[in-house]
């Protein structure tokens, strides 16, 4: 089976990258930057710097697809907005793909054999 | 982390990007300290970030910039780049100087051809500088003039400040060194040594002040795409001088070090040396990244 690669989108990223990362904790609802901290933490096992996290908050900001909610005392959370949703939709299918094709490649019901596709 | 440390880690960032997410940051540095995070770790990374986004407002790095934007940021990478290879240049003619004493007049020949091309590639690299940023008066002066002093007030205060300091600073070593003799000024007085090392450090910081001054005014002029091209042609110049100021340099080094090796035996000189040629190695691969970067912004390439 012959499989063409999917086109790479402006989400496109590893896994562990900071700003999946963060729409990743943003799907399940509004956080401000020390609660995505912990729940990055939590869920992926990675300890994100407060620079790193607040270099990707802007960005992704800046890019709109995280907003900000009413700010809550000295914490401001975030939400994901809806280009945001699309974009991780889009991430997490690629990152979905990859992981199909190592899971078949690995079980060896691919039928690929080293160096030469299918 | 000490609320001074704190304070000076928040300076690093732009006021803009200060006044939006500053207070959200110190907050979430504050709450990982009392969990036990790093200090030093948390440093590193804020810093790192700040420079991140001190770059990606000047349009040097980043994607998520207008291509004007990145023709600019390519540009001003350039002018950075090429006052790292001055400062190095500088570093490295003041730990040459004595070097013609060192290899016999029959052997000199190579070494004299490399190091004269290193001083005329660095004049010509200057000249092509100083045009870059002549071609931007006009539209400096047309913005100065409609009120856009307010905008650039902060930095000009402070490198007008390093300035002063750095003029005093060359006043008192200038007389001071008129009061020593020969073997003193070269390496003889520890503490002349030391001032002279600090005086190297504030005509560096003076140079980046005004270097930041001209970043800052590169992005608030809006340089039209005719100017920018023009601009991408000088830097693309400049880097090639940088380029043949890195490649003589290393002749002169190879030929001076196989003629006369006892030369690069101290570290008063190897040292030196060593250091202005990874500086100009660095600052010529950061011109030709600046470069290659406006010229994309640009399709000139």
């Amino acid at each position: 089976m012959s499989q063409s690669p999917p086109s790479r989108t402006a989400s496109s990223g590893r896994p562990n990258d900071p700003p999946i990362l963060i729409l990743t904790s943003l799907a399940s609802g509004p956080r401000h930057g020390y609660a995505l901290l912990q729940d990055i933490e939590a869920f992926a096992g990675v300890q994100l710097g407060p620079g790193t996290l607040y270099g990707a908050i802007g960005r992704l900001e800046q890019r709109g697809l995280i907003e900000a909610v009413a700010e809550h005392g000295r914490t401001r959370p975030y939400r994901l907005t809806a280009a945001g949703s699309r974009v991780l939709e889009a991430a997490l299918l690629e990152m979905r793909t990859i992981v199909d094709v190592g899971t078949r490649r690995l079980s060896g019901s691919d039928g690929a054999v080293a160096g030469v596709p299918a | 982390m000490n609320g001074v440390t704190l304070r000076l880690l928040l300076l690093l960032y732009p006021r803009a990007w200060r006044a939006r997410y500053g207070q959200e940051l110190r907050y979430v540095i504050v709450r990982s300290t009392a969990a036990g995070r790093s200090p030093w770790r948390m440093g590193a990374d804020v810093a790192r970030a700040a420079a991140v986004v001190r770059a990606q407002a000047l349009g040097i790095v980043g994607a998520g910039v207008t291509r004007h934007d990145r023709a600019t940021g390519g540009c001003v990478l350039v002018l950075w780049a090429w006052v790292a290879i001055a400062i190095s240049g500088a570093g490295l003619q003041k730990a040459s100087e004595h070097w013609q004493g060192a290899v016999p007049t029959g052997d000199r020949g190579l070494a004299t051809v490399a190091f004269t091309t290193v001083i005329a590639a660095a004049v010509c690299g200057a000249v092509i500088v100083l045009a870059g940023v002549a071609v931007t008066v006009p539209r400096v002066v047309a913005m100065l003039v409609g009120g856009g002093w307010s905008d650039i007030r902060g930095p000009v205060r402070w490198a007008v400040g390093v300035t002063v300091i750095a003029a005093a600073w060359t006043l008192g070593l200038a007389i001071w060194a008129h009061r020593l003799g020969p073997v003193q000024r070269n390496g003889g007085d520890l503490l002349y040594g030391a001032v002279v090392m600090g005086w190297g450090l504030c005509v560096a910081v003076t140079l980046a002040a005004w270097t930041a001054v001209a970043s800052l005014l590169a992005r608030q002029i809006g340089l039209g795409r005719r100017l920018l091209v023009t601009e991408a042609v000088l830097a693309a110049v400049a880097t090639g001088a940088m380029a043949v100021m890195s490649v003589a340099t290393l002749v002169w080094w190879r030929s001076v070090g196989s003629v006369a090796p006892g030369f690069f035996g101290g570290g008063s000189v190897a040292t030196p040396v060593t250091a202005a040629v990874i500086l100009m190695a660095v600052a010529t691969v950061l011109g030709a990244a600046g470069t290659a970067r406006a010229a994309r912004a640009l399709d000139l390439i």
